[in-house]
């Protein structure tokens, strides 16, 4: 067993549950439906009747994305097992989606303003620091990073006018992106499992 | 001044084993994971990794727990707080055992 085997099994043991690919892609998916569908469903008629359609709508989605979520997870479970994540895992993860859910905070209360989305800078900074640290694994993300940070420079919050057309193209690419890179994490996730006689013939 | 070679003769043999050592790793990056995991990320076979289980929690250096999960066995698996001991002291070791060896000289036969 050489020195790249351990670095692989401590890779898929530390990152198991990121690379779940499938599960995320599921709610990535069920959002950008969410996000086509609203502007055909919201068209400025009866408030009433459209709100409870708009709510029916996202009810159905958000079964949809429980549903999905729950196969994708019985499937990983049975086919692959299942780990606990370390502390420091978690604790990195709710960091994650604390800075993600401020910055669109932050960016819904400048929306009208201008100038960059903070939604989108730590989007592009989370996503090339995880590149980083998973290095050289899961190389699509700097792709994503990439494609993030040309999106920071390209798409500035919109200083006045249709907010809608633009957390819909944001929200869009964002979703296109993390249905691609789930696909892609369990992709590498099937190739660095499938490694069985790995320690065949070494002492057993 | 301890050469490698000491280094070397002082590793643990029960983590130096290579399934061994691929389980412990496995486990010293996560809190707990199941047997099924195990089987999948060592390539072992359910025999040799139930085996060596065995000795590790003989050891004491891994804790195995059983449950049950919509009415299926299911074994868990994590390191105790002497397996992550035992583990770090091993890299140690090696580390010792890599910078110590630039420093040896070869032996002139005459």
């Amino acid at each position: 067993m050489d020195s790249s085997e351990i670095a692989r099994i401590r890779f898929v043991s530390e990152n198991f549950g990121r690379l779940q690919g499938l599960r995320w892609a599921c709610e990535y998916m069920a959002v950008l439906g969410y996000l086509w569908a609203y502007p055909r469903l919201a068209r400025g008629g009866d408030e009433v009747l459209e709100g409870l359609l708009v709510f029916i709508v996202l009810c159905v989605f958000l079964l949809g994305v429980y549903w999905a979520r729950q196969r994708a997870q019985e499937y990983y479970a049975e086919r692959f097992g299942s780990t606990v994540a370390g502390d420091r895992n978690r604790r990195m993860d709710v960091a994650a989606y604390a800075a993600l859910a401020g910055a669109t905070v932050y960016d819904f209360t400048r929306l009208g303003v201008g100038g960059p989305s903070a939604l989108l800078v730590t989007v592009a900074a989370l996503t090339t620091m995880r590149a980083a640290l998973d290095w050289p694994w899961r190389r699509h993300l700097a792709a994503a990073g990439a494609l993030f940070g040309t999106m920071v420079l390209l798409m500035p919050l919109p200083v006045s006018g249709d907010h809608v057309r633009y957390v819909h193209t944001v929200g869009t690419i964002l979703c296109t992106a993390g249905i691609v890179t789930g696909l892609l994490d369990h992709r590498l996730l099937r190739s660095v499992m499938a490694r069985r006689d790995a320690l065949a013939g070494e002492g057993l | 001044v301890t050469t490698p070679y000491e280094h070397l003769s002082a590793l643990n043999r029960l983590v130096h084993e290579p399934a061994r050592l691929a389980i412990l790793t496995a486990l010293s990056a996560c809190e707990e994971a199941d047997f099924l995991f195990l089987l999948n990320v060592t390539g072992l076979t359910k025999g040799n990794l139930s085996s060596h289980l065995s000795k590790l929690e003989q050891a004491n250096l891994v804790l195995i727990r059983k449950a049950f999960e919509d009415r299926r066995p299911v074994t868990y698996v994590r390191l105790t707080d002497e397996g992550h001991a035992g583990l770090a002291e091993y890299w140690d070791r090696i580390d010792e055992v890599r910078k110590g060896i630039p420093a040896l000289t070869p032996v002139k036969q005459t």
